[in-house]
């Protein structure tokens, strides 16, 4: 087997197109990165990744989704990622993630039902740290992680009609006109509590965040082969748009996808975990903290 | 007092959206833009006094009628803004509010405010109606902050029932559509009052309307369009769900009722009462009562019998005698607080009598003890030949399991209530002088020591190369166990007597700061922390994908390992310091007030109890169809497992 060349960092696509809709995007794609250096020890990258898809007509959605990513962001950031560059970031005081995830959520939401009392947005976001990735999720964008052959969806759609499939109550296509209703976004309903999910994700994994406008067009499979076939993370993610529009998406569409190599590595799923760690890239996750005794 | 707040009926914009959101409720704000001063007089009559509340499409006011003017005659002026830029919306938007206004004026029921006028003027279109004091059902919940007992929860649903049969009996039936606590009014002197008619409609069979409600307590068949009077219902049994439960539906997944039961949540409801709004709340529209009349005649029903039951499953199965027998008992000289632990059909537990027991695991007869110069709280750990034990006279013993003789002590400075665990040819065991040790398992000697800035009395485990366990100095650490030297470590700020255990590549710790966490073993990051009411000296373990741990706060809490989220918690009665055992479906766990209880794992619901004469800080421990467990009460029990 041939060893990759070793990137320290992330590979990185985001693309965002209004699709065939004449009514704007409304969908908005957030990317932060960073590789933090660590003394003797391979860096260590860390990335914040969000799809916002937002609603309510009259420019109110555009405003929403891009409100929502700005502030989201901006305590994520702040609580998670900004403390690692202080300057004893041993002595740094970790809150667990899901409350800063939630809390991000949170603030997001309040700050819609004030300025943009009539809109709403779905809020993916992805937060990766060294060989981990949390998701929250709200509404009805969605988180795969995949690897060669595979591809697998961490998130449920938060509307009626998943719901009602869930169940057993209807088929899919039974319930396709109201695919697009949604029992939770931010900015509706007296309080928002996100899912929030804990995945590895290692060097052979990739993650890929989207709307709806890709979900609902394209189906895993073709995105799945999209992904594998493309030469660099952007590049697939232009593809997955150009193929959503040429089959008639009407939506917005905006995808993310995010990788530690690229080309993905060659790993067969059923022996996957051996072979990547036979690569021996993976930097060990150290905290950096420092024993007292 | 508040007054109560519009739904929007049809939000223009949503037409244009790429993707509708159900309506909801706004939150009304402190200066709400484009309201009407005060003073404003509408048709030379109506004198604008204050906003009582403002919805998505516009405010509410109370207001003077000042055609009376020997009297203040307060009426309620609900307004319609119409600023869709479609004029198709507009024209719905119109209908829709002349709607509510003939059917209020086609209705007279003491519950259902009275409608005096309906008016225009520019781009607002105005109801006139009976101005309600009182609060709504919704300030209410949020103000309680805890489910409402059965009485007031029946009293206020008899209410309903009573509204709501008589819109249906009307010819064509009115059906509301938006049946939640927000549109219900309590008044002053407890009556009730069913508000905003703003969706209500008059039913015709087969109609398929317009997809509105509210998020949690509208009927599944809503979203298909349709409306009937059985909707009603399934929204009233919505609403008394929360009211009895306290979970608040709108921030469930739609129709899961069933998953949350309310005596989950307030086992002081009756079993009846439970089954009759789960009967109102079935998904089928046909498996529901046939009307409202029946289900308030079962609401009726509910409550006397209720006050029977609710001494039974749950509370009346422990009220009596013990509910099973031990197999064996065996009386040592002082409390047992540490856990039994099993091998070759022999039972190792240790006591405050200083001894080491070993007894026959089958019929509890004595084998041998071990002395040594102190009480024993730690659990023994069973490897190869040798039990290794702490003492509180500072030493580990290696105790020969055949013969009861020690093999080797080794002495630390400090009280030792960690039980040691052994791997890779160690035994690691933490001590109130703050060391964690790593000892040779065959000679006792030291390998290293970790220093802690306080007694170590959480027990380590191990998992690879690194070694977890909680200080009383508030941290948690990973240690390498290799070098003994920290890889991470995180501070709770309160005391970690808690023992780790993981899953995946989670490790789940409890702290004396109320929280049970979850950490990314590699990298001492905290996934999630769960919080109780009291300390988390109880040791967690994961079973199926779910944490179970107890709490001082008198809980056994079972959690999702994933996403630190609970599924259930079981009042105990008593705080809880023993750490859980699962074995078949069954939660095992002793508590402080001195009984050990058998939990369903699924559901959370106690299954069997059986009372000791003494606190039990020790834990479970099932092997085979057996529980061994100890009480400080000095025995040592075995109870039979079904």
């Amino acid at each position: 087997m041939e060893l990759q060349p070793y990137q320290p960092g992330l590979q990185v696509g985001l693309a965002s197109d209004p699709g065939r809709s004449s009514e704007g995007n409304e969908d908005a794609g957030f990317v932060w990165q960073l590789i933090l250096p660590q003394p003797g020890q391979p860096p260590w990258p860390m990335g914040l990744f969000i799809i916002a898809d937002g609603m309510g007509g009259h420019l109110k959605g555009e405003q929403a989704s891009v409100l929502a990513i700005r502030l989201a962001a901006h305590h994520v950031i702040r609580q998670v990622c900004l403390p690692f560059l202080a300057d004893d970031a041993g002595a740094v005081e970790r809150p667990p993630i899901n409350e800063v995830l939630e809390a991000s959520m949170h603030i997001a939401h309040q700050a819609i039902l004030r300025q943009l009392p009539e809109a709403g947005t779905t809020m993916t976001m992805a937060l990766l740290l060294g060989d981990s990735v949390f998701i929250a999720h709200v509404g009805d964008s969605r988180a795969y992680l995949g690897e060669r052959g595979h591809l697998r969806r961490l998130t449920q759609d938060h509307s009626i009609a998943a719901r009602l499939v869930d169940m057993g109550q209807a088929t899919p296509e039974e319930v396709a006109a109201q695919r697009n209703i949604l029992y939770k976004a931010l900015g509706r309903g007296p309080k928002i509590e996100p899912d929030i999910l804990y995945r590895d994700m290692d060097r052979r994994h990739y993650l890929l965040v989207c709307s709806d406008g890709l979900w609902s067009i394209v189906p895993e499979a073709e995105v799945a082969a999209i992904v594998e076939a493309a030469a660099t993370p952007a590049s697939a993610c232009q593809d997955l748009v150009a193929q959503a529009k040429e089959q008639g998406g009407e939506d917005n569409i905006s995808v993310i996808l995010v990788a530690r190599d690229w080309p993905l590595p060659l790993c067969a799923p059923a022996q996957a975990g051996n072979q990547c760690e036979s690569f021996g890239l993976d930097p060990p996750v150290e905290s950096g903290a420092k024993a007292s005794g | 007092m508040d007054s109560w707040i519009t739904q929007e009926s049809m939000n223009a914009d949503h037409e244009l959206d790429t993707r509708r959101i159900a309506t909801e409720d706004r939150p009304v704000a402190l200066q709400p833009e484009g309201t009407l001063p005060a003073h404003t007089v509408l048709q030379e009559r109506y004198e604008i006094l204050a906003v009582q509340g403002v919805g998505g499409m516009g405010a509410v006011y109370r207001a003077r009628d000042l055609r009376f003017s020997a009297v203040v005659k307060i009426v309620a002026v609900k307004e319609m803004m119409n600023t869709a830029p479609d004029p198709r919306l507009r024209r719905i938007s119109v209908q829709n509010f002349e709607r509510e206004a003939n059917i209020l004026a086609s209705l007279s029921h003491p519950a259902i405010p009275k409608i005096f006028d309906y008016f225009s003027e520019g781009a607002r279109s105005y109801l006139i109606l009976e101005f309600i004091e009182g609060q709504t059902m919704e300030h209410l919940l949020e103000k309680h902050q805890r489910p409402f007992s059965q009485e007031e929860a029946v009293a206020w649903g008899i209410q309903v029932c009573d509204v709501l049969a008589y819109l249906h009996s009307q010819k064509p039936p009115v059906i509301f559509r938006d049946m939640k606590p927000s549109n219900l009014m309590i008044r002053p002197d407890g009556r009730l009052m069913v508000i905003d008619f703003g969706i209500a409609k008059v039913f015709e069979h087969g109609q398929r309307g317009t997809m509105i409600g509210t998020e949690g307590y509208s009927p599944p068949e809503q979203y298909r369009g349709v409306a009937e009077p059985r909707g009603d219902l399934y929204a009233l049994g919505a609403t008394l769900h929360h009211l009895l439960s306290g979970r608040d539906p709108r921030l469930e997944p739609p129709f899961t009722f069933h998953e949350r039961p309310i005596r989950l949540f307030n086992p002081d409801i009756s079993p009846t009462l439970e089954a009759a709004v789960n009967k109102s709340l079935a998904y089928d529209v046909q498996e529901r009562y046939t009307s409202v009349t029946e289900f308030a005649t079962d609401l009726q029903r509910a409550l006397p019998q209720g006050l029977r039951a609710t001494t039974d499953p749950g509370t009346a199965a422990f009220a009596g005698p013990q509910d099973v027998t031990p197999k064996w008992t065996f009386k040592c000289e002082d409390e047992v607080r540490s856990s039994a632990r099993v091998a070759n059909g022999v039972l190792y537990i240790g006591c405050y009598d200083n001894n080491l027991y070993a007894l026959d695991a089958k019929r509890g007869s004595f084998l041998w003890k071990f002395a040594t110069g102190g009480g024993i709280a730690a659990a023994p750990c069973l490897h190869g030949e040798v039990a290794v034990i702490g003492s509180e006279d500072g030493k580990l013993y290696a105790i020969s399991q055949r013969t009861g003789h020690e093999t080797w002590a080794f002495t630390t400075e400090g009280c030792i209530r960690s039980s040691a665990r052994v791997e890779y040819g160690h035994a690691f065991v933490g001590s109130d002088d703050g060391y964690l040790y790593a000892v040779n398992i065959q000679s006792g000697r030291m390998l290293w020591k970790f220093q802690t800035a306080g007694p170590i009395r959480s027990s380590p485990l191990i998992v690879g190369e690194l070694i977890f366990f909680g200080s009383d100095d508030g941290y948690v650490y990973a240690v390498d166990m290799r070098t003994g030297s920290a890889k991470w470590k995180y501070d709770t700020h309160r005391r970690v007597t808690s023992s780790p255990t993981v899953d995946e590549n989670l490790v789940f710790i409890g702290s004396a700061d109320g929280h049970l966490y979850a950490f990314n073993a590699a990298s001492g990051w905290p996934v999630w922390r769960f919080h109780t009411k009291g300390y988390v000296f109880s040791s967690p373990v994961v079973v199926g994908g779910t944490v179970y741990v107890g709490s001082a706060d008198g809980h056994l809490y079972a959690v999702e390992a994933e996403t630190g989220r609970q599924r259930w918690k079981c009042d105990v009665g008593s705080p809880i310091i023993s750490s859980p055992t699962v074995a078949n479906d069954v939660v095992y766990i002793g508590s402080n007030g001195g009984t050990i209880h058998a939990i369903d794992a699924k559901r959370g619901r106690q299954l069997w109890r059986y009372a000791t004469a003494g606190a039990v800080p020790s834990s479970p421990l099932v092997e085979g169809d057996t529980l061994y467990i100890g009480s400080t009460d000095h025995m040592v029990y075995a109870l039979p497992l079904a």
